[in-house]
């Protein structure tokens, strides 16, 4: 092998300035020397610094949408849905099932139908895995303003992540605030709890999110770490905020 | 893309994220899908695959979040993902012999690197212009098998050590190095060609 063929051999050693020194120094030499292993050293470099300042892809919004849409179903796989529409299920089998029996006596069975909320929560997630956000949001609201108590947190929760994905922060604390509020029993609370805190920091309401932080911490202990993470990334506490909440001056509280 | 000095790094969104923040997943997404896109377009040469490919990783990382381990290595073990999905959707490829990519993304028979190149210091692709020259790479990929291609996107683009791309891609470091220089090479001598039929790419 040749000085030229070794050095082409190692060249990406070489570019990478991983070589032992004496190897480094032993091309190096060879290269003061040899035009053609030169430019070929000179051609691979401008090829990666070219290539390298290529400008990124724009996301497309439908894209991410879709993408966050479609993550958010996966991290909140139906189960609380599910939940509910057993129990859905379990009311209307109790319902159904002897009104069968007695219609089967007279007439064709009437189709069991599931709740038209729980219908509506379908749709809404399957506008929402498929993008369409603003049919997603319209789709939710007519569940919520149908929804009983029970499943009411459900589509709250719904909603609030479709305006974070949004970016409609101020929209998302409104829902959050009344999710956390008025449903202490719904089985998404601590994901729920998280988000707020996490708007509030966005909001860069600094004392309320560390207090809504305070509060994950007492309801799920499990959450210390993160949470811990969390609070000192926060600023601190500006004043005007302290004050308006009803803090003098940055005093205990 | 790095993070601005007060945003949270990429294992504590992933952290957050694996304790159910919904937020610190969107983080992520926006800091990387932008680069990830890009990557995955330029390996598969199409951008509504590459849009695909976007969802089924992210997916994926959603999937996976609690395996991630807290390292400082996100975006390799995206990029691990992101081969996994690649490969994955290169069989479902293979099953239309058309499509190139399924024949030769396992074909490590890749050819020496031919120096068709001057011989001299002389080299035209150094009179292109930087902007000019990355779009004709980026077109000039396509032409490369797609092993190379992967290995020369995770290196520029994505930023990772050779050891990196190794484990990432699942090949070992001596394989990962001889993808690099046949790539480097077949891209200088696809642009020479090209400026050999165009001379009028070169600014002097």
């Amino acid at each position: 092998m040749n000085d030229c063929a070794r050095f082409e051999a190692s060249i990406v050693d070489f570019l990478d300035a991983s070589l032992p020194s004496a190897e480094q120094q032993a091309h190096a030499t060879h290269l003061a020397g040899c035009a053609r292993c030169t430019a070929t050293l000179r051609a691979y470099r401008h090829i990666e610094t070219s290539y390298r300042e290529l400008p990124e892809l724009e996301l497309r919004p439908e894209l991410a949408a879709r993408i966050l849409a479609s993550a958010q179903t996966e991290l909140r796989p139906a189960r609380p849905l599910r939940r509910g529409l057993l129990l859905v299920a379990a009311g209307l089998a109790l319902v159904l099932v002897p009104l069968a029996f007695y219609l089967t006596r007279t007439r064709a069975p009437a189709p069991a139908r599931v709740h038209p909320v729980v219908e509506l929560l379908q749709s809404g997630d399957a506008l929402r895995a498929s993008g369409r956000a603003a049919e997603a949001r319209a789709t939710y609201e007519r569940a919520l303003a149908a929804a009983p108590a029970d499943l009411r947190a459900e589509v709250l929760h719904r909603l609030a992540q479709l305006a974070l994905v949004g970016g409609d922060l101020g929209g998302a604390l409104t829902l959050l605030d009344e999710l956390c509020e008025q449903h202490p029993a719904y089985s998404g609370r601590e994901t729920a709890l998280l988000e707020r805190a996490r708007t509030l920091a966005e909001l860069h309401r600094t004392v309320e999110a560390r207090q809504a932080y305070a509060r994950i911490l007492a309801e799920f202990p499990r959450a210390a770490a993160e949470i811990e993470r969390r609070l000192q990334r926060l600023p601190d506490e500006p004043l005007e905020e302290l004050q308006a909440l009803g803090y003098g001056g940055g005093q205990d509280y | 893309m790095q993070p601005p000095a007060e945003e949270p790094d990429d294992d504590a969104l992933m952290l957050a994220f694996a304790a159910g923040d919904a937020h610190a997943f969107e983080r992520l997404f926006r800091r990387h899908g932008g680069a990830l896109l890009t990557d995955l377009a330029h390996l598969t040469g199409e951008r509504a695959t590459a849009e695909d490919l976007l969802q089924e990783i992210f997916l994926r990382v959603v999937r996976r979040a609690r395996e991630y381990r807290p390292d400082g290595r996100f975006r390799a073990w995206l990029h691990t993902i992101a081969h996994h999905a690649l490969t994955d959707q290169r069989r479902r490829a293979a099953l239309r012999p058309t499509t190139r990519d399924a024949m030769d993304f396992h074909d490590d028979a890749e050819l020496e690197p031919e120096l068709a190149t001057p011989a001299g210091g002389d080299d035209p692709l150094l009179r292109v212009h930087a902007r000019e020259l990355g779009a004709r790479i980026e077109a000039a990929l396509a032409r490369l098998p797609a092993a190379q291609r992967e290995v020369f996107l995770l290196r520029e683009r994505a930023g990772l050590e050779l050891a990196e791309i190794a484990r990432t891609t699942g090949a070992n470091l001596a394989t990962v190095k001889s993808r690099l220089r046949y790539a480097l090479a077949g891209l200088r001598r696809i642009l020479c060609a090209e400026l050999a039929a165009n001379p009028e790419l070169s600014h002097e």
